[in-house]
């Protein structure tokens, strides 16, 4: 069954590039900078409010939440998975720290917290390699196991508030910098050295790419799959706990607009959903335009149900200009 | 022509009858565990062997029911419709709001709705086939939109439905209500379709493989445009069918169907690489969460562990599906 699915990427050849549709390469390379730059454009005209210096940091800490699950949201990518379970994963960490607030037991957030990236991380990648799941059902069935987890843990109750050091790091500064920036950039470098730099990097790729190749040339393929889902949950955790300390307090819809907006922002972003292409450098564009988009309906008034549109109608976009040059790669 | 239609997969001949004794243990499996499970519980549970529960049990099935037709059309033919909850909800918050504050008669306005619910399908589909569109993350974008839309018309319950209406869940011919008797004429028409009809064989090449269908002549847009189209419908006639059995549009209806219904095609043994698998299991797994979720009810298991409970059962489920598949 494997086989079928290796030997039929539907345009997932990544050396194969046709000459026509230049302005569809152009777009997915560079779609979410020019969407950007398009954006502020608007926003300059519709929304001076936006440019206030008050609001440009909310965007880059949003920008950076966001981010980080994008990072790891962009590996499962690349490895051709993905992950749906990230919402669940960030609102559960965001649990285990509100708790500790009450209690001040440290040690034993960390190790809740460590268990909580095991756990999932491992669950998803075992259903995924070992008994050949699709990603989104494993990710998805996770996503509903880990809610549901956590509802019984806190018998429905997931509300309270972060400790004080937390909401320091969620929305203080360091020389000028808010803190969750300086985490996310940091994170977005070493990410940008694993993926181009170290042989799990070109494993990584060669896994997206295809399968059986990379089996062939020796790669462990399986554990670098799991190891993809490691991450996502892993940059779950972090976020999580950076959103409930930026906000100062959890409550249960605390990460559920995060397993589509990272999706979005990876993907228009110019990360192939066919697995084996793009970065973490386009990814992050992606997140830096959602939330841009996201922060510019609020400021214009507009009710929240837009939010809901725009990011879905942003996958929708992402995936259609992808697919519209996956199939001229492929010269159907 | 016919032959790649019948055989999709390349398979060894003695191959084929061991995959066809494994398919059916699937199936076999899924309604032994019905079975199992309603019998333990007529045994435990007076009131869960009472007829009118059991009626009860049928009925509840019909929302899933719904869905799962049309999920089963678009998986089958290699893809997934993430928007289908979604869907349900727009069009029964629609329907509701439709009936309440314009003049128009019941019967229109649920035309209307089944016809908004093929736009959606339609307009999936499209994106599927003429875009090229990865299915799961594009009908994710569109159950985002939608989402959204749902939000639009109502954040509050809204409507009042009238009696002709509610009584599309009410109403009873002899001791069982119509509604079950329609659902399993559907049942039957949706089993005749994919086994008997050329649409339904193309649905199974199509899935099978796109490129071999393709070669073989057969209109794969059309078929892959269909599919979404149909599971659009099913999607907006479940939506109507919650608004009839609330009697008022509510926004929060339909919630998880859209995994509930992949999950009842995965534990029914449909393959969700597409081209293979039956809808006599995915009937069966429909069954079995309704039976598993009208126990929570009558156990009152408290619907904080429901989730979970229900969340380690898939997880179990699809582990030991694939396990099956790959001895």
């Amino acid at each position: 069954m494997n086989d079928k699915v290796i030997t039929e990427p539907k345009g997932s050849t990544p050396a194969r590039r046709a000459g026509g549709g230049r302005l569809l390469d152009w777009l997915s390379q560079y779609a979410a900078f020019s969407a950007v730059l398009l954006t502020l454009a608007v926003a300059a005209i519709v929304a001076p409010a936006f440019f206030s210096p008050g609001n440009i940091r909310t965007v880059l800490i949003q920008t950076a939440i966001l981010g980080i699950v994008v990072l790891g949201q962009t590996v499962a990518l690349i490895g051709r998975g993905l992950d749906m379970s990230v919402a669940a994963v960030m609102t559960f960490a965001a649990v285990f720290v509100i708790q500790s607030a009450g209690s001040g037991n440290w040690g034993l957030l960390l190790v809740q917290l460590v268990l909580l990236v095991a756990a999932v991380g491992l669950a998803n990648g075992l259903l995924v390699t070992w008994r050949g799941v699709p990603p989104f059902v494993a990710t998805f069935a996770l996503l509903i196991v880990v809610d549901g987890a956590r509802l019984a843990y806190t018998r429905g109750q997931s509300a309270g508030s972060a400790p004080q050091w937390l909401k320091e790091i969620g929305s203080g500064s360091l020389l000028g910098v808010p803190i969750p920036v300086l985490i996310w950039l940091v994170l977005l470098g070493v990410f940008l050295v694993a993926l181009n730099k170290t042989t799990w990097g070109r494993w990584l790729y060669a896994v997206g790419s295809n399968r059986e190749s990379a089996r062939h040339i020796g790669v462990p393929v399986s554990t670098v799959v799991i190891s993809t889902f490691l991450i996502t949950a892993a940059s779950a955790v972090v976020a999580g706990v950076l959103l409930s300390g930026y906000l100062g307090y959890v409550d249960n819809t605390l990460g559920s607009n995060y397993n589509l907006n990272s999706m979005a922002a990876a993907i228009i972003g110019g990360v192939a959903f066919t697995g084996g292409r793009g970065g973490v450098i386009g990814a992050s564009m992606g997140a830096l335009l959602l939330a841009i988009l996201m922060n510019l309906l609020v400021v214009m008034g507009l009710d929240i149900f837009w939010q809901q549109i725009v990011q879905g109608a942003v996958l929708v976009i992402a995936v259609v200009i992808q697919g519209l040059r996956a199939r001229r790669a492929e010269g159907s | 022509m016919s032959q790649t239609i019948t055989a999709p997969a390349p398979v060894a001949a003695g191959n084929r009858t061991l995959r066809w004794t494994r398919r059916n243990a699937a199936v076999v499996l899924i309604y032994g565990i019905t079975a199992a499970l309603v019998i333990v519980a007529s045994i435990m549970s007076p009131t869960f062997r009472d007829v009118a529960n059991i009626t009860d049990v049928l009925r509840q099935s019909i929302v899933l029911g719904l869905v799962t037709i049309g999920q089963l059309f678009v998986i089958l033919a290699g893809g997934t419709d993430m928007s289908v909850g979604m869907a349900a909800r727009v069009v029964g918050l629609g329907v509701a709001v439709a009936l309440t504050s314009t003049m128009l008669p019941p019967i229109l306005v649920i035309v209307l709705g089944l016809l908004a619910g093929a736009l959606i399908g339609l307009l999936n589909g499209l994106l599927v086939a003429r875009f090229g569109a990865q299915p799961f993350i594009v009908t994710l974008g569109t159950m985002g939109v939608l989402y959204g839309l749902a939000l639009a018309i109502s954040d509050g319950p809204t409507g009042m439905v009238p009696r002709s209406v509610v009584a599309i869940y009410e109403m009873k011919i002899g001791p069982l209500p119509a509604s079950v008797i329609v659902m399993a004429m559907l049942w039957l028409a949706t089993w005749w379709v994919l086994r008997s009809s050329r649409f339904g064989r193309a649905t199974y090449a199509v899935g099978g493989s796109p490129s071999v269908s393709r070669l073989a002549g057969l209109n794969v847009n059309r078929v892959l445009i269909l599919t979404y189209t149909i599971s659009g419908v099913c999607a907006a006639a479940a939506g109507i069918f919650l608004l009839a059995r609330s009697g008022v549009g509510n926004p929060n209806m339909a919630l998880g169907l859209e995994f509930q219904s992949i999950v009842a095609a995965a534990i029914g043994g449909v393959s969700l690489y597409g081209g293979r698998g039956s809808l006599v299991g995915a009937l069966g797994a429909v069954l079995l969460i309704s039976v598993i979720s009208n126990l929570f009810d009558l156990f009152q298991i408290s619907a904080y562990f429901q989730d979970l409970t229900l969340g380690v059962i898939v997880v179990l489920a699809v582990a030991i599906y694939r396990a099956d598949k790959n001895k």
